[in-house]
């Protein structure tokens, strides 16, 4: 089957905007589908279902971009790996940094579509046997593999729980009464994550560059279109074939989180990122490619509980779901005998991860390296404008830009001080997820927690929590006796 | 001794929100209620706090040392960050973030028509593509 004009039309344009967003700090592929939704009403449910899946993947990847140029990470995804792809980029440049991110994103949503294809309708009957107890320990395993990747178990542990208590301002999502908002009606609605998000890394940068006058030039950089080329076309994908072990379990994994609802590709990147630096001793370059095989992959399975099931994946499957009742399509066994669009459905999302992804990231790449190639001094006041911009632009709020400006003082302190600011994010990202899902499920329970080990599914989670608090002991423990062992050799 | 300081710090708001947050209502029949995690993470992270303090282990060391006029450059644009807010609402979104990238770039040591031509495109660009082209209210 080929697609129409039309339909492949919308896939270009979708991804084209999907770049846009997700490449701007503040823009989030979310806003771009809910913006997108007025047109949609417009156009045929193949063309508009195929427009969101190339918005959807593309944004993910984009996300990387503003990562690479300016430590800023433009989804909370990115945030996950952000001093990784910098770290990549700054000893072979934005283009190879771009290029392990793209083709990661690539062969990951590729995957994730395949298991999307043959296994939608298995795994969204298993998803759909999760309660909040499930939940609970799922989320409690995100954090616990985010502490455990920490370098500095205490400064990490810091790190999470200050953003844990931070995530607490505002209305308790569960109970409905106001912590920590000292008669401020503008922190009833809590403290963004993706404000503070701009903050700590973003404008924190800038204090930093200030501070320090920290003038960082890349050492692999180089604007010659050849070898911008070349790195992206040739290195990255060589990279990425000698890494093609780690590709297949990465997106496994992302499929897997992306399916829980309310998971995501946020929570894809951060597991995978983790289980990476349990493992003790990676480069950076593999850090990379597991976390963007993850999160892209996890796009596509946040699809198949809104697809077999109607229950939406993430926020983005959420607008989705409300576009399928305006179109009068049903989710369910029913959709997937509407062949014409269920094949639209995936060729867009095959098209979108193999030839846009790639094909967008490569521009993207070109203007980065342009970009890195600048004194970074030229680049600080136009991160400034970005950053205050981006912070407005989530709630169309003012109060958003000195909620980011604090989070910035409070990202250079820690920074500075040695505390990873990663971790802080995912305390943010995880902590309202599991204390709503303790509340839910302990209400549920009657305060009964010798509930939160009945069910198989939440034994088995909590085994793998536990589990992998011992494996990461046993990488560390190999890893100091391998270091004790070099030191003798030496 | 900035590990210390770091761990008396956290320690310190980990004992005020733990007692703020002692304030939060229970539900019937004495089961806890919003207070709990709060508590939960405020306990920790007051012991974690004071464990830093009591063993506070390396902290890296700056590129640099802190030189006065870096500190006060940073401090100003903590002020005018601080006070874009007021600027945006009597000028506009495109003033505001211009005078804010002008004066960023000029701080760091771009020199001062550099600045001012970084600004005006900063601002003007931001505008365009927020507020025209994505449509972010104002």
């Amino acid at each position: 089957m080929i697609l129409q004009s039309d339909t492949l039309l919308a896939i270009l344009l979708g991804a084209v905007y999907g770049a846009l967003f997700g490449a701007i700090p503040g823009l989030t592929a979310t806003l771009a589908i809910a913006l997108f939704v007025p047109i949609a009403f417009f156009l045929e449910p193949a063309v508009a279902l195929s427009a969101i899946a190339a918005m959807a993947s593309v944004a993910i990847f984009a996300g990387d971009v503003a990562s690479v140029v300016a430590r800023m990470p433009g989804t909370p995804a990115s945030a996950a790996y952000v001093e990784e792809i910098r770290e990549v980029s700054r000893s072979r440049g934005a283009a190879f940094a771009l290029g392990l991110s793209a083709w990661g994103s690539a062969i990951g949503g590729a995957i994730g579509v395949i298991l999307l294809l043959w296994g939608a309708q298995a795994l969204a009957a298993l998803a759909s046997r999760f309660s909040s107890f499930e939940f609970f320990w799922i989320a409690l395993l995100g954090l616990v593999a985010g502490l455990l990747a920490s370098a500095h178990f205490l400064k990490g542990l810091v790190a999470l729980l200050l953003g844990m208590l931070l995530a607490t301002v505002g209305i308790d999502s569960t109970l409905g009464f106001p912590r920590f908002t000292f008669g401020n009606p503008n922190l009833l609605g809590g403290l963004n994550y993706i404000v503070v998000m701009i903050g700590v890394f973003g404008f924190a940068e800038i204090l930093h560059h200030l501070f320090l006058s920290a003038q960082t030039r890349a050492r692999g950089e180089t604007s010659e279109p050849r070898a911008i080329w070349k790195s992206f076309f040739i290195d990255s994908p060589l990279t990425l074939w000698k890494e093609r072990n780690l590709a297949l379990p990465s997106a496994l994994i992302g499929t897997f989180v992306g399916f829980l609802p309310g998971a995501g590709a946020d929570l894809a990147a951060w597991v995978s990122t983790s289980l990476q630096k349990i493992r003790g001793a990676v480069s950076p370059t593999k850090v990379v490619l597991a976390a963007s095989c993850s999160n892209n992959s996890a796009v596509a399975g946040a699809w198949i509980p809104a697809l077999a099931l109607g229950i939406p994946g993430d926020t983005i499957t959420a607008i989705l779901l409300g576009l399928f009742l305006v179109k009068g399509i049903t989710p369910g066994p029913l959709f997937f005998q509407d062949r014409e669009v269920v094949q639209n459905l995936f060729l867009a999302f095959f098209l979108s991860c193999l030839v846009f992804v790639p094909l967008v990231g490569f521009v993207l790449a070109a203007l980065a390296s342009g970009l890195a190639h600048l004194p970074t001094r030229y680049l600080l006041g136009s991160i400034a404008g970005l950053c205050v911009a981006g912070a407005y632009a989530i709630n169309n709020s003012l109060f958003d830009v000195w909620i980011m400006l604090g989070s910035g003082v409070l990202g250079f302190l820690l920074r500075i001080a040695g505390f990873p600011l990663a971790q802080l994010v995912l305390g943010m990202v995880l902590g309202p997820i599991v204390e709503q899902n303790f509340m839910v499920s302990a209400i549920k329970s009657h305060w009964d927690l010798g509930a939160f080990l009945q069910r198989p599914l939440a034994i088995a989670f909590m085994c793998l929590t536990i589990g992998l608090v011992f494996v990461s002991l046993w990488f560390r423990h190999r890893q100091a006796f391998r270091e004790v062992n070099n030191g003798h050799s030496d | 001794m900035a590990g210390r300081i770091w761990g008396i710090l956290l320690a310190g708001l980990g004992v005020v929100a733990y007692f703020y947050a002692g304030h939060f209502p229970t539900l019937e029949g004495g089961y806890p209620g919003p207070a709990l995690f709060p508590r939960l993470i405020a306990g920790g992270l007051a012991l974690s706090g004071a464990i830093l303090a009591w063993r506070p282990g390396t902290t890296p060391k700056a590129n640099s040392s802190f030189r006065s006029s870096q500190t006060l450059g940073a401090a100003v644009l903590i002020l005018l960050t601080a006070l874009i807010p007021f600027v945006w609402t009597w000028l506009g979104p495109g003033v505001a973030l211009g005078v804010l990238a002008a004066a960023t770039a000029w701080l760091s040591g771009v020199p001062l028509w550099h600045a001012l031509l970084l600004g005006a495109a900063t601002g003007a660009g931001l505008y365009l593509l927020f507020f025209n082209l994505l449509g972010v209210p104002i």
